[in-house]
């Protein structure tokens, strides 16, 4: 009995299983389509996210070789085997070099399941040598009295940027020794041969660094145009000879007395022999264009004649003299010479009244006393100068068939991220020789692969070659702040009292710092040095005031007749004049009380 | 011997009633519920497929505009929309030289309401590939009326529209799916790249 009641009970219990497992199985099937619905929706966002960011991971690595090749970097940046590691994800470019010159790059990058490979196709500018400043093959002996300085020409002119930063980074260099003579004024570096040395006379000034090359420079030939050249013109008219813009070439090119050359840009000349006579003229005429004269001969300016440049772009007049080897070359004209000068084979002498704004580069120079030259920064290398010239951009096909396989590409590459490098130190290791400041603010050398120097030595670059190619300065080299006024280090330097007087007197109005230091300098200066050069101010600020009331050089007398002139003076320095020490005469003293 | 009957030993007909709607209403409640969850389920396999799709082929547009030389452009006309666009891009290098495609084009065929990549178009050599057959006529919200319905400051422009500003050109496209109940839905993507010749 007992067990027929319970048998009737388990066949009801077994309905409710059947009802329950339905149940069960409903919401499985339902469980189980949303979880397949969730997981495709999440995959393909997925995929559709990691290749985007493939995408940029391989245009930032495109970038990045792209930039290392303007730096002389071999474009290739890591491989497949020792990948970059950027942006959670991995990459690698590789370079071809072409036989053209063209470069071509492709960066294969992988993140998550995403994968893409970016390619370009680029021409690398060379570093041009006007970024050498004022430099010879040979040593370079220069006469006393000469400036040699800088300024940029696209921030405006010469004379808006003397006494600033900016005309306190000229480059003078040379293959050889460096003979800096007495009365000289370097605003800027000296850079002497890699076995050579530098001598600085006693009352001349360099304001920058000396120090060697890494290695010598080797200057480029000059490739003369193919343009047919004309008979040898002897010209004599009183109408001015103009040469319209084009291409044209001449034997031989002699300007008479008192006559006009105009050459109109955009032009080519070729002249075998230019010469030009007493009085007589020529001016680059650079309004609607660049002008690029050839010298394959010489050239003979005389001392009376006159060159002058429209425009004060100086990359648009340039003059290449492919003179034989020892040919010597003549600048001895008046002139104020806004372009650049490359004869890599003549000894050339440039007259103390052949003003170069731009740059000079050639094989021996003779500068003639008190001659000035003025580098312009605007011709030196620049980042957006120097990047190499895009031609295409394009996507590549997955070349690698690692990059096909959509796992995790750490997975795939057996790699572990936290060991690969980043973009910018897995460039291709190349032989660095580099000239830098280092933290201290010494000049150091280096001489080795890259990959075993540390960059973090280093506080400004000064000059650098990979593999033998020389690289671009960074873009603020140039425009980085100089702490000192250069009329300051001029100050502080070994110049005589009346050496300095007369540089301050010839850069006058100096700026507020110059003449604080020359009031406050030690050794003092001459008493009638230090007047003379502040009565050549127009104005001089309570600052000054202050400093020639503290200073040295100015006796009891000398100090009253200057206050005098700038009376009624303010409180401030009528404290400082009372408490001076030495005191003034009480005489003095009343006289200037009086004004007040 | 008789054994006597138990009154629990089987169903009244108003408990089998009970029984039968109960279990029917169950049943019935269950498969709906699943074919509710199936039917959005599909439904939504169905968008996400088509907005994949639209995704898919604004990516292959974008990317061919990206790759493409911007001075080879065709329309050159800027802010204002096109159903077209005519360019070039760079097969790489040969012999130390840049080589350019062919011509192509990137189209909407109206009466096929077809996304058409030509190469050399209009040529005997000519090679059409269909992206997608599912553009709508005129993109989400507008329509033909001579007025910006959809505030995107272009009038009356077509499933497929090229807008080119200055080095950037914007991409939109609008993919309309016809539902089992005569609803349509559209799906819309934009996007905005830069020619990178």
């Amino acid at each position: 009995m007992k067990t027929l009641v319970r048998a009737g009970d388990g066949r009801r219990r077994g309905g409710a299983l059947v009802f329950s497992v339905a149940a069960v199985l409903v919401v499985s099937i339902l469980a189980a389509g949303f979880l397949q619905l969730c997981t495709m929706i999440s995959r393909r966002l997925g995929t559709s996210s990691d290749t985007l960011q493939a995408l940029n991971i391989a245009e930032a690595g495109l970038c990045e070789a792209y930039t290392g090749l303007a730096l002389a970097h071999t474009g290739n940046v890591g491989s497949e085997a020792e990948p970059a590691f950027f942006g959670g994800g991995l990459m690698w470019v590789e370079a071809t070099q072409h036989a053209t010159g063209m470069v071509e790059l492709e960066c294969t990058a992988m993140y998550g399941t995403g994968r893409a490979t970016l390619g370009i196709a680029c021409q690398p500018v060379e570093v041009g040598v006007a970024g050498l400043g004022f430099f010879t093959l040979e040593d370079l002996r220069l006469n006393p009295d000469v400036r040699l300085d800088s300024y940029d020409s696209n921030q405006g002119s010469y004379a808006s940027q003397v006494n600033t930063p900016l005309n306190n980074n000229g480059i003078v260099g040379s293959n050889g020794n460096v003979s800096i003579a007495s009365g000289n004024l370097i605003f800027g570096d000296v850079v002497y041969g890699p076995t050579s040395k530098a001598s600085v006379s006693a009352g001349s000034t360099v304001t920058g660094g000396m120090s060697p090359r890494a290695g010598e420079e080797v200057l480029p030939p000059i490739e003369v145009p193919p343009i047919t050249l004309g008979k040898a013109l002897k010209y004599t008219s009183a109408t001015p000879m103009v040469v319209p813009p084009g291409e044209v070439g001449y034997n031989g090119l002699d300007i008479g007395k008192n006559t006009k050359l105009v050459l109109k840009g955009p032009l080519t000349i070729v002249v075998g022999d230019m010469k030009l006579g007493l009085g007589a003229q020529m001016v680059f005429d650079t309004t609607d264009g660049p002008i690029e004269m050839h010298v394959t001969n010489s050239i003979d300016l005389s001392t009376s004649s006159l060159v002058s440049t429209t425009t004060q772009v100086t990359a648009d007049s340039v003059v290449l003299v492919s003179a034989p080897d020892g040919k010597s070359v003549n600048f001895g004209a008046k002139s104020q010479f806004y372009g650049f000068i490359y004869a890599p084979n003549a000894e050339t002498h440039i007259s103390a009244q052949y003003e170069v704004y731009g740059a000079l580069i050639c094989k021996e120079l003779q500068l003639a006393a008190q001659g000035k030259m003025h580098y312009d920064l605007a011709l030196g290398p620049t980042i957006d100068s120097l990047l190499p010239t895009l031609y295409s951009w394009r996507v590549v096909e997955l070349p690698h068939p690692a990059a096909v396989n959509r796992r995790d590409p750490f997975q795939v590459l057996d790699l572990d991220p936290s060991s690969l490098p980043s973009p910018a130190y897995a460039h291709e290791d190349q032989v660095l020789d580099l000239r830098y400041e280092d933290l201290k603010g010494s000049n150091q050398t280096y001489f080795g692969l890259e990959s075993e120097f540390d960059w973090s030595l280093v506080r400004t670059v000064l000059y650098g070659t990979r593999d033998g190619v020389a690289f671009l300065l960074p873009d603020d080299y140039y425009e980085a702040p100089v702490a000192n006024d250069p009329l300051v280090d001029l100050v502080n330097s070994s110049m005589t009292s009346k050496q300095l007087r007369d540089a301050l007197i010839a850069a006058s109005p100096v700026s507020e710092e110059a003449l604080t230091a020359a009031c406050l300098r030690n050794p003092p200066m001459n008493e009638s040095d230090l007047m003379n050069v502040l009565q050549k101010q127009g104005t001089l600020t309570e600052d000054v005031l202050l400093a020639a009331v503290a200073s040295d050089s100015l006796d009891s007398g000398t100090l009253r007749n200057l206050l005098e002139d700038f009376s009624p003076l303010s409180s401030t320095v009528m404290n400082a004049v009372q408490s001076r020490s030495p005191s003034l005469s009480l005489s003095d003293l009343l006289a200037l009380l009086g004004l007040q | 011997m008789r054994r006597p009957s138990s009154p629990r030993a089987g169903w009244t007909l108003v408990e089998m009633c009970l029984a039968g709607l109960l279990v029917t209403v169950v049943m019935g409640k269950a498969a709906f519920v699943m074919q509710s969850a199936l039917g959005l389920a599909s439904e939504e396999t169905a968008s996400m497929h088509y907005e994949d799709q639209a995704r898919t082929v604004i990516d292959r547009i974008a990317l061919a505009v990206m790759g493409s030389d911007r001075g080879t452009l065709l329309p050159q006309i800027e802010e204002v929309h096109s159903d077209k666009i005519r360019y070039t891009f760079s097969l790489g290098m040969e012999d130390g030289e840049v080589v350019w495609s062919p011509p192509e084009e990137i189209c909407l065929d109206d009466t096929r309401r077809a996304i058409e990549w030509r190469e050399n178009p209009g040529l005997a050599e000519e090679r059409q590939v269909v992206w997608s057959n599912l553009v709508a006529p005129l993109l989400q919200g507008e329509s033909v009326n001579g007025v910006d319905d959809n505030g995107n400051g272009l009038i009356d422009e077509d499933g497929l529209s090229f807008v080119l500003d200055g080095e950037r050109v914007i991409i939109r496209l609008t993919l309309r799916r016809p539902e089992v109940n005569g609803r349509t839905v559209d799906q819309t993507v934009e996007r905005i790249v830069t020619c990178r010749n």
